[in-house]
């Protein structure tokens, strides 16, 4: 998995590509950790990503539940793969989906 | 390593010998070679300038010696030859002047005095006088013979004169008639003892025949007088009248006993001198046997005949002219000779030396100079022998004390460094105390190394008890997560079949946890009667916090669910339970179906959990899919969706969690929803127990041995009506 991360002012943009598994979400929940303070606008541009597991699904829930307090998180690209699992999982039901 | 005795081959302490040995002995090799190149070089050297020394010391010495016998003996023999001339030459010229005289007597004698003459006596003896003796046959009274004898009597003062004033040792005239008149100091011999007077039988005597036969001046080879004996020459002229008829013979004997005796004496010191006549008659010589002996007057001998070359050309060469030092071998022996005519007399007097004589000087040059050189170059020889033995002596006390040092110097090294090898391997032993002994102490690499060692020692002790603590402390946690692990697998119902007074359906469930301890779990009970709770459920994450929010949730789900009401009714409640308080943001997908036995109908709410798979009784397995809402513990207040199914007799319901499609195998790839349903779509099913087991069996030939990462979990349920 490689991570793309793009801040500017209270705009962070990150691109997720490969999978988002029990492995790999750490790197990403460690990254938004820091970054998040101040962020008002929170985009992720998931075009090249995989495959997402329950543990990224939760870290996705984390930075939803997080700017629910400080802005708005939108989620771009979502592959049909991809969106299905975000049906099922009734994760459309919370993220914003564009 | 091999040892012999305590000393290691192939380790440090025979490299630093080899290399000092080996410098040293490279060394005295060189040296040594060195050395025995030059001595030899040396050696030569000197033998070749003594060989020319020798060389060039003996041309000189034999050129000076011929030199040397070129002008000595050369001119002797010249000056020799000329004094015997001269002094046979002075005879000839008396003889000739008597023969002269006596020949106008004979030619005249009417007008001359008759003289009388007596015959020796003794009263004459010692005195000088002339002396008249007859021949055997000879008739003193006879008229002519008389009267000749008177004749002749003129010629006695003459005679006499001559005697005393020439060197001649007889001076006389012997007629054809046989009369001798003599004139020398010896009268007395010709007497007899008994007074009469001895008679000299002149006309045969050789130096008589001789002239008469020459009719000129004649000279014998060296005979003895008839009366004394002595060895001398005559010199012998006749005498004709004017008719040219003999009438006498004059003669003058030359006693040449000093001239023998000086031969004679000559041969000393390896030379000689010798004459020779013109006969090739060895007339004087000192040699007694060999050729060089003197020949008799009547032998027929000619020296020149011998065989030797050599010899007669230089006695033809001498008999006219001086010849030069020659070289003539005669037998082996190489004389020096020169020779030199006395052409008067018609001799050549020769000198000889032989070779050896000649050379000895340069052979005893030679032998001694030889003797100095050897007896020099022995001591020089000594010398360098004695030099090379105190050199290979000096070598050799280097070479060992080289030899003991490298032994000394590597010991020194290597000690410390196996004292040092011990204590690793005390260390390797398990045994963690490194001690910097005294052998250390050497100030240079060696103590660096035993510090760093030290240093090193006691890190790994720290670490090593850092490393015990830490492993003990995560065995108490593996023990401890293994109990967890352990309670989690005990809290889910496992007694099968559960229900077995019911005969209107059949389930079976089943977890395989991963290694880690995880959240899956499933739950089953009947909240009444007639209606059975079915939960499966995945708590995100895995670990201790998962396990504690998994037993969290599923007490709440089965608490709630007993107290009645609908699965979205129940989830929504457990959702603002599990939302409180929730820092770590767990959340747990969950499908909850509560089915009414009796009917086969039932509501399932689907909180972002897999979709379940349904079987009706002549149909197939199918994924069921319908929208599900967000997972429980995501946020507050959620609403759950609610999703009615019916289930008729023989129809089969199995769920699952995300860990039996996403098994992966060790090329990454994963079971996937198509593989399970493969497994699960078979002729003859079986049992509950039959089917998630061949599930089971069925992701373990996937996975083929690759590590489980995520809990299987899957529960079966077959509706009989």
């Amino acid at each position: 998995m490689t991570i793309e991360m793009n801040k500017n002012g209270g705009e962070l943009k990150l691109s997720i590509e490969g999978r988002l598994d029990t492995t790999t979400s750490p790197e990403l929940e460690g990254k938004l950790k820091g970054e998040l303070d101040g962020v008002t606008a929170l985009e992720f541009d998931i075009k090249d990503l995989e495959y997402i597991s329950s543990a990224g699904l939760r870290v996705l829930l984390q930075a939803q539940k997080t700017m629910n307090k400080q802005g708005k998180m939108v989620i771009h690209n979502a592959s049909e793969d991809i969106m299905e699992i975000f049906d099922v999982t009734g994760f459309s039901d919370i993220l914003t989906i564009e | 390593m091999r040892k012999f005795k305590n000393f290691v081959i192939g380790g440090i302490s025979s490299k630093i010998f080899n290399l000092v040995a080996g410098t040293v002995l490279l060394i005295l090799t060189v040296y040594t070679v060195a050395l025995g190149i030059q001595s030899k070089k040396l050696s030569e050297l000197v033998k070749d300038a003594n060989e020319a020394q020798i060389e060039s010391m003996t041309g000189i010495s034999d050129a000076t010696m011929e030199t040397i016998i070129d002008e000595n003996l050369c001119k002797t023999t010249e000056l020799d030859a000329e004094i015997a001339d001269r002094y046979f030459s002075s005879a000839k010229a008396a003889v000739l002047m008597v023969a002269d005289y006596t020949a106008k007597l004979y030619d005249s004698p009417d007008i001359n005095h008759r003289i009388v003459v007596k015959t020796p006596d003794l009263c004459q003896k010692g005195t000088t006088c002339a002396q008249l003796i007859y021949d055997d046959g000879v008739d003193p009274t006879d008229y002519d013979i008389a009267d000749e004898v008177g004749l002749l009597g003129n010629l006695a003062d003459m005679l006499t004169s001559v005697y005393e004033r020439s060197i001649l040792d007889a001076c006389y005239v012997s007629t054809e008639t046989g009369v001798t008149l003599f004139a020398d100091a010896r009268p007395e011999i010709k007497v007899a003892d008994d007074g009469s007077v001895i008679k000299y039988p002149a006309r045969s005597r050789p130096w008589y025949s001789g002239a008469v036969e020459k009719k000129d001046v004649y000279f014998t080879d060296i005979i003895p007088d008839k009366y004394t004996g002595e060895y001398g020459v005559v010199v012998s002229c006749p005498v004709y009248d004017h008719n040219g008829e003999l009438k006498a013979v004059v003669g003058a004997d030359l006693f040449v006993d000093s001239m023998i005796q000086a031969v004679n004496e000559s041969d000393k010191n390896g030379g000689f001198i010798f004459a020779v006549n013109e006969n090739g008659h060895v007339i004087m010589s000192p040699k007694t046997v060999g050729i060089f002996a003197v020949h008799a007057q009547d032998e027929d001998v000619d020296i020149r005949k011998a065989g030797y070359s050599d010899l007669a050309e230089l006695i033809d060469e001498a008999l006219t002219k001086p010849t030069g030092i020659k070289k003539v071998e005669i037998d082996d022996t190489v004389y020096y000779m020169c020779g030199a005519p006395s052409p008067t007399v018609g001799w050549a007097v020769i000198s000889a030396v032989d070779n050896d004589t000649v050379s000895l000087p340069t052979s005893m040059l030679e032998k001694n100079y030889r003797e100095i050189a050897d007896e020099s170059a022995t001591v020089y020889n000594d010398n360098i022998e004695k030099t090379r033995i105190s050199m290979l002596l000096i070598l050799a006390l280097v070479v060992i004390i080289a030899v003991a040092n490298g032994h000394i110097l590597s010991k020194k090294i290597v000690r410390p460094l196996n004292v040092m090898a011990d204590s690793v391997s005390k260390i390797q032993g398990g045994e963690l105390d490194f001690v910097k002994e005294k052998a250390y102490y050497t100030a240079d690499e060696i103590e660096v190394l035993a510090d760093a060692f030290l240093g090193l020692t006691n890190r790994t002790k720290s670490y090593i008890n850092e490393i015990t603590h830490i492993t003990a402390e995560k065995e108490r946690i593996s023990a401890e997560l293994n109990i967890a692990t352990q309670i989690q697998a005990d809290m889910l119902p496992r007694i099968f079949p559960p229900f077995p007074e019911r005969s209107e359906f059949d389930l079976y469930a089943s977890m395989k946890p991963a290694k880690e301890v995880g959240g899956d779990f499933y739950d089953f009970f009947m909240t009444d009667d007639n209606h059975l709770a079915m939960v499966m459920a995945d708590v995100s994450g895995k670990g201790v916090p998962a396990a504690l929010f998994m037993v969290i949730a599923k007490t709440l789900i089965k608490n709630r669910a007993m107290m009645g009401g609908t699965p979205s009714e129940i989830l929504a409640h457990v959702n603002n339970e599990l939302c409180k308080g929730n820092e770590s943001e767990l959340f747990v997908t969950v499908w909850l179906a509560i089915l009414e036995i009796s009917t086969g109908k039932g509501i399932a709410s689907n909180a972002g959990h897999e979709h379940p798979i349904l079987k009706h009784v002549d149909g197939e397995y199918e994924v069921i899919k319908y929208k599900h809402s967000p997972a429980v513990a995501t946020m507050e207040d959620m609403i759950y969706r609610e999703h009615e199914f019916e289930l008729k007799k023989g129809d089969s319901l199995f769920v699952y969690t995300d860990g039996v499609p996403e098994a992966t195998n060790l090329d990454n790839a994963m079971f996937g929803t198509e593989g399970m349903l493969n497994v699960l779509n078979v002729k003859d099913e079986g049992s509950c127990r039959d089917v998630c087991e061949r599930v089971a069996a069925g992701v373990e030939e996937f996975c083929e041995g690759a590590e489980q990462f995520d809990d299987i979990t899957m529960m079966c349920l077959k509706y009989y009506g």
